[in-house]
């Protein structure tokens, strides 16, 4: 292996700048809704960055910066934080199943409508926090990422008709978190200037 | 729930209810790749058509639309200014090539076989830190230095490097301020040609809190210990050296270390530099902060 020159370390550190820098703020959201706080979000983003550069030869193709960089991620947090701060209990997944499916078959439309109404991003961020990890990612990565499912496939290494699958099962247990939730979260119908009472991840 | 069943299935056969059971769970598991204009042309429309007298999958697949929308206007934090900066700087500090791509070749390169024969001597005879009386050159700054036998701390702090030396560094990366603010004290990286700082992070050594400063300094590692308060803390030959010389030095066949007190508290440099080198690095991180002469 050729040591490289100071010139052509300067090069490739140019190179790297270029391609990993502009998806900064997508790896620390990423980290951050995985950690819990903004400091060990920023710790796991510095450390991608800095394996990604002692890796850098490794990466053949740049037009697949962000799926790699979203893999190194994934690894980092995989090792620290993640473990100890998200999911420590356990869902009952079936149970959540039927509340699903009692939403979408419900006879009126008036409680699946008042629902789906109050889909927005804060409820949505505390019920990722809530559903199984492999599901969550997959939702994260596609709905608010951008992945798409080749993509995703790539970057968390299943196949990409385990990827179709926990998309739709992810956003189904999403729906019936968020539905068995309703009334915990004040999503039903609030009284007037009644707070909402989405608890915020540990 | 058996309200939901009641509901769901009204007025039908088992038999009926059951294939269509089967027929929308086959379905349901392809509604988020519907949505997401993830099937093939052929497929979308089999499943409109569906969706044309289907309630329930025409129900998800709104559902699965608004989760989805919802989704997409999440929007995290922004990196820093400062984030970007430390980023810039660590992978500077990360100096081994951008070719460095296999875990052996990444392991021998930092343990070369050199140093990996000299701690394999050293862990046979026993004998970690030997005496060695140093003569100060005629080019080295004239800061008086001492030497000293072996010291339990700078023992396990020597071992701390080999152990370091062969790893990657602790992997949370904090940043000085953080280092500043869980010691209580100012902490100033050496500054020297080729010297970038790495790390920095908090640990204990011996019971002691200290602050652990990683450096490249070309290519090689070099360790900055910084014991908080520590001016009187050294016992035996190490406080006693303390107290006749601002530096005192160690060292071993790969390792050299360096000790000075400072207002901060008790400095340790270990590395596998020359024992010149290290003292011109210290001496010059004493002239600008002031050395701190231990108690009597």
């Amino acid at each position: 292996m050729a040591t490289p020159t100071r010139h052509s370390i300067e090069d490739r550190q140019r190179e790297y700048e270029a391609l990993v820098l502009p998806h900064l703020d997508r790896l620390l959201g990423f980290a951050a809704r995985r950690t819990a706080t903004l400091v060990d979000a920023e710790d796991a983003v510095q450390d991608t960055c800095v394996r990604a550069w002692a890796a850098f030869d490794q990466l053949r193709d740049p037009r697949r910066v962000r799926a790699w960089l979203y893999r190194i991620l994934r690894t980092v947090l995989s090792e620290s934080v993640e473990r100890q701060t998200r999911r420590a209990q356990l869902l009952p997944l079936s149970r959540l199943d039927n509340v699903h499916e009692a939403l979408v078959t419900t006879a009126t439309d008036g409680v699946f409508d008042a629902l789906v109404s109050r889909l927005d991003r804060e409820v949505l961020e505390a019920a990722l926090q809530v559903i199984p990890h492999d599901f969550a990612t997959a939702v994260e990565l596609h709905d608010i990422e951008g992945f798409t499912y080749a993509e995703i496939a790539d970057t968390v290494g299943v196949p990409i008709g385990t990827v179709m699958s926990r998309m739709s099962r992810g956003r189904r247990l999403l729906a019936a978190v968020i539905a068995e939730r309703a009334r915990e979260w004040a999503l039903g119908a609030p009284a007037e200037g009644q707070p909402r009472r989405i608890p915020r991840p540990s | 729930m058996r309200e939901f069943w009641h509901n769901a299935v009204p007025r039908q056969l088992p038999a009926q209810w059951a294939q269509e059971t089967e027929q929308h769970e086959a379905i349901a598991s392809l509604l988020g790749a519907y949505v997401d204009g993830e099937l093939p042309a052929e497929t979308m429309g089999q499943l409109d058509g569906h969706f044309a007298v289907c309630r329930r999958c025409s129900r998800e697949v709104r559902l699965l639309r608004a989760l989805a929308a919802g989704l997409g206007q999440t929007r995290g934090p922004v990196g820093s200014a400062a984030l970007q900066t430390r980023i810039r700087q660590a992978v500077s500090a990360t100096s081994a090539p951008p070719a460095r791509s296999h875990p052996l070749r990444r392991g021998l390169g930092v343990l070369t076989l050199w140093r990996a024969l000299a701690l394999l001597t050293m862990l046979a005879t026993g004998g970690f830190i030997t005496t060695q009386v140093t003569s100060r050159r005629a080019a080295f700054p004239a800061v008086s230095t001492v030497a000293i036998d072996r010291d339990d701390l700078l023992d396990s702090l020597s071992t701390r490097w080999q152990a370091l030396a062969t790893q990657d560094l602790p992997g949370r990366a904090r940043d000085l301020d953080a280092v500043r603010s869980a010691l209580g004290v100012p902490v100033t990286p050496l500054e020297g040609p080729g010297l970038t700082l790495a790390r920095a992070w908090t640990t204990s050594v011996t019971g002691e809190l200290m602050g652990a400063l990683a450096y490249r300094h070309d290519g090689r590692l070099l360790m900055q210990f910084i014991v908080p308060g520590a001016v009187s803390a050294p016992t035996g030959a190490l406080r006693a050296a303390l107290q006749v010389a601002p530096l005192v030095t160690a060292s071993s066949d790969s390792l050299t270390i360096v000790v000075w007190n400072a207002s901060s508290g008790m400095h340790v440099l270990v590395g596998p530099d020359s024992p010149d080198m290290l003292r011109v690095l210290a001496t010059t991180q004493l002239r600008m902060n002031g050395a701190n002469r231990p108690r009597p």
